[in-house]
């Protein structure tokens, strides 16, 4: 454990001369820490050989029983009690003495007064640490602007947060150079971040962000409202170091894309009180824990619905309508060759199960009522306000169905819903689409299925083991396969940023979250 | 009725065959080596021709028959048939309306998709493995954007219906403004293009239709257009189509038909911004057999006295 990844020690610069660790202690017990002195009795105790407790007592003892010569004897009960209370104190000091001083200073420690003394040599090595950081920090300050910077240039604009003037001369520093002197100083020092960014006055709020490196359409929108830190460009460490190195104290996360967000990684971001997620689904943050934690977490809310919607329309018309086998099939000459294309499924009037009638199932079914689509449902509850006919179980809504769509949430209750057993009451004629999650097939099965024409077909934008597709699947025409790109169109992109955008507002502004998960 | 001799101008549907060949003395026309001496054999006891959307009746095969008196199309299209020969010798002809409404609707709602959420290139990148290798390219969403309809006939409107659904403002052109239907109606071709994101072809092919979506209203159309063409395949110039795709001043274009079928350009073979289809707007095992027994059922009544079902002339 290093200095920089040890949360309890959120150091201001500003204080840097009296540091404070009151917030280490329980409240009843101050204890103000001060440099060795050898007229200190604190200090002096913790040299000896004895056990330290024993010797603050005795300490305290002394100064009691002077007391005692000129106090009636019926306080002597009273102060007893009192006695006890400190030493209960002392032994919950050097408790959190234990818990809080990192592992190589108590290592082979056992008295307290080792550890009263480690716990000094720990507080003067910060203390170096942090002069030593701050000197540099002024340095590379002085270095790039005037020394009479004040930030009272008349002429300094909003644009521009730092100003320096040399006489008359008005110079503007840009931001990007104080993210070349944040980097140097993260890159010199391990110093977490947002303690740079304490110097900047009126900062906007930092926050978190983590992608995969192409899916950047959200950088240029946030940036506008926050100072991002970003797990992708800034470090070439692993995430978990990146992590607790610079993002302990970290209140807000956007985690963009599919990273797992899990008990462990959740433990380096100590400070965390809301996850804003870019996806629908949530099935790769463990709720429960955020839960535990008091994280509050946003999805993308309705933000892709119309697209998910769209492209299952458009994989159950091409599925059933073999539009790209006709397409390879013209492509490849055959058709010049005069070949029979094998003929296609009607839509219009085709029964319709939805698994899970939410926003995104909604909008299906209302695109497919002009095809005159018989629509009925499955999901955790009946929606008695809702005309399409409600099944209780996915078997009968197989069963009475030509055409099954998935677009519930990946939960311990859905995983693998659609078996084998689902497949055949869905029968040869029937076709599978899914734009959920992979996980609510067994894929095996339906690829068993497919390939022995229990089922007729299936269009699917979402697998398993995503980007691993089965090859049995590559060489059938009456499968249609898509790479969960069903939300990945520009206005889904641009809606997904503002919902993201008003969660992070709302929760710097403690106002309603837009677009919570229950976390149940 | 068996000894009545029906014509099978091509192969369209084996149940049509079959329903057919119960009922009546089936020719099947692509099956004789020599067509002039079949004709010369057969001229007096064909009575009817079954034809489709590629092969008809023309004026050389109406004089060639002497006692044909019924011509009836597997197809709503009748633009292989000699009409006005028809007319002239009391020919009545018969096409399978309504049938295939539905069916060329959503097709051209399924191209739509197809093609502005690039499925066929979804699914051409998956199969090849390209998807462990990198993320496929955003696409473009269909809900909301504006749909402009040649033609506001039954597949137009079917079409215009589906469309709303996805929250679609419709536009069309026909030869008269449509009332009561509550969409927009622009007088000229080149007008709607320039005011709809994607161009639907959904009229029938008449001289006036010929080349209805030449250079002019593709570039209306614009980069970020896209032309998609269930109708017939010379009511697209396709070799402007072709300029017009390659040098990208059209966004895409998404067609089930073609000007010289079976052939299609082959420039068009190497575009991801197309999709290519071998004309299957009515191509559904359900539709076909519906249209097959029209065909049969027009047949049966001509031939036992009673009034056509679907009669065009």
């Amino acid at each position: 454990m290093d200095f920089a990844s040890s949360s309890l020690f959120n150091v201001n610069f500003a204080y840097e001369d009296e540091l404070d660790f009151s917030c280490l202690i329980s409240p009843s017990t101050f204890i103000s820490f001060q440099e060795p002195n050898p007229s200190n009795p604190i200090i002096h105790c913790a040299g000896t050989e004895n056990d330290g407790r024993q010797r603050i007592r005795e300490t305290t003892m002394t100064d009691e029983i002077t007391k005692e010569n000129v106090e009636p004897k019926n306080k002597r009960a009273k102060h007893r009690e009192i006695e006890r209370q400190r030493r209960q104190e002392v032994t919950s000091l050097f408790q959190n003495l234990r818990n809080i001083l990192p592992f190589h200073y108590i290592k082979g420690k056992r008295s307290s007064s080792d550890h009263v003394q480690e716990a000094v040599n720990y507080i003067k090595d910060l203390q170096k640490k942090i002069k030593e950081v701050s000197e540099k920090r002024d340095r590379i300050k002085r270095s790039i602007t005037h020394p009479s910077s004040t930030g009272e240039c008349p002429i300094r604009s909003s644009a521009s947060s730092y100003c320096s003037c040399v006489g008359d001369t008005h110079i503007d520093v840009k931001r990007v150079l104080i993210k070349r002197v944040k980097r140097l100083l993260l890159n010199n020092s391990r110093l977490r971040l947002e303690e740079v960014s304490m110097a900047e006055s009126s900062a906007p709020p930092l926050i978190l962000v983590h992608r995969p490196p192409s899916l950047d359409y959200l950088d240029e929108r946030l940036s506008r409202h926050f100072q991002i830190l970003n797990t992708h460009a800034s470090s070439p460490d692993p995430l978990p170091v990146f992590l607790s190195r610079h993002a302990s104290s970290i209140r807000a996360f956007v985690n963009i894309g599919r990273l797992p967000i899990d008990a462990e990684l959740l433990s380096h971001l100590p400070s965390l009180q809301l996850l804003v997620c870019t996806s629908v689904g949530t099935d790769h943050v463990d709720l429960a824990e955020c839960k535990r934690l008091g994280i509050a977490v946003t999805n993308a809310g309705d933000a892709f619905s119309e697209d998910v919607a769209d492209c299952a329309v458009g994989l159950l018309i091409n599925v059933l309508r073999r539009i790209p086998a006709a397409d390879r099939f013209v492509r490849s000459g055959n058709w010049a060759k005069s070949r029979d294309f094998q003929l296609g499924t009607k839509v219009s009037g085709k029964r319709v199960g939805i698994v899970g009638l939410g926003s995104i199932g909604s909008l299906i079914a209302k695109r497919l009522e002009p095809f005159r689509c018989i629509i009925s449902y499955n999901s955790r509850s009946h929606k008695p306000s809702i005309p399409y006919r409600y099944y209780p179980d996915i078997l009968s809504l197989a069963a009475n169905n030509d055409v099954l769509v998935l677009c519930c949430a990946l939960t311990d209750q859905t995983r693998q819903i659609v078996n084998r057993e689902v497949m055949e009451s869905l029968g040869k004629g029937g076709v599978i689409i899914n734009v959920g999650r992979g996980g609510l097939i067994d894929e095996k099965e339906m690829v068993k299925c497919l390939v022995e024409g229990v089922i007729g077909g299936a269009g699917l934008d979402v697998f398993g083991n995503e980007p691993e597709v089965p090859e049995e699947l590559f060489g059938l025409d009456n499968v249609v396969l898509s790479p969960h790109a069903a939300v990945a169109t520009p206005g889904s992109l641009d809606n997904v940023t503002e919902v993201a955008l008003a969660n992070l507002k709302a929760f710097f502004s403690n106002q309603p979250l837009i677009s919570p998960v229950r976390l149940d | 009725m068996e000894s009545i001799g029906v014509l099978m101008m091509c192969p369209m549907s084996s149940y049509l065959e079959n329903e057919l060949q119960k009922r009546f003395n089936l020719l099947r026309f692509w099956t004789c080596p020599e067509k002039s001496v079949f004709l010369e054999t057969h001229r007096n006891s064909i009575r009817a021709v079954v034809g489709n959307a590629s092969a008809g009746a023309d004026a050389q095969l109406i004089s060639d028959l002497p006692k044909l008196e019924i011509v009836s199309s597997f197809s709503v299209g009748l633009d292989k048939i000699d009409l006005g020969k028809c007319k002239e010798k009391g020919i009545r002809v018969t096409n399978t309306p309504d049938v295939l409404t539905e069916d060329v609707a959503d097709l051209a709602i399924g191209l739509i998709l197809a093609l502005l959420r690039r499925l066929c290139e979804c699914d051409r990148y998956v199969r090849s493995g390209k998807w462990k290798t990198g993320d496929f390219q955003l696409t473009t969403k269909f809900s909301g954007k504006s749909v402009g309809i040649i033609g506001l006939g039954r597949i137009g409107t079917a079409i215009a219906k589906r469309a709303e659904a996805f929250s679609c403002p419709i536009n069309y052109y026909s030869r008269t403004e449509k009332r009561d239907v509550g969409y927009k109606y622009y007088p000229t071709v080149v007008e709607l293009a320039q005011n709809s994101d994607i161009l639907v072809v959904a009229c029938p092919l008449t001289d006036e239709t010929r080349h209805i979506v030449n250079r002019q209203v593709m570039d209306a159309l614009g980069a970020k257009g896209v032309l998609i063409n269930i109708g017939r395949g010379p009511h697209v110039d396709e070799q402007e189509l072709v300029k017009a795709l390659t040098q990208g001043r059209l966004g895409g274009a998404a067609l089930d038909v073609f000007e010289q079928e079976p052939h299609v350009p082959e420039e068009l073979f190497g575009l991801d911004n197309v999709v290519l289809l071998p004309h299957v707007g009515s191509g559904t095992v359900e539709t076909r057999n519906a249209m097959a027994d029209l065909v049969v059922g027009n047949l049966e009544a001509h031939f036992s006295g009673k009034s056509l079902l679907t009669p065009v002339v």
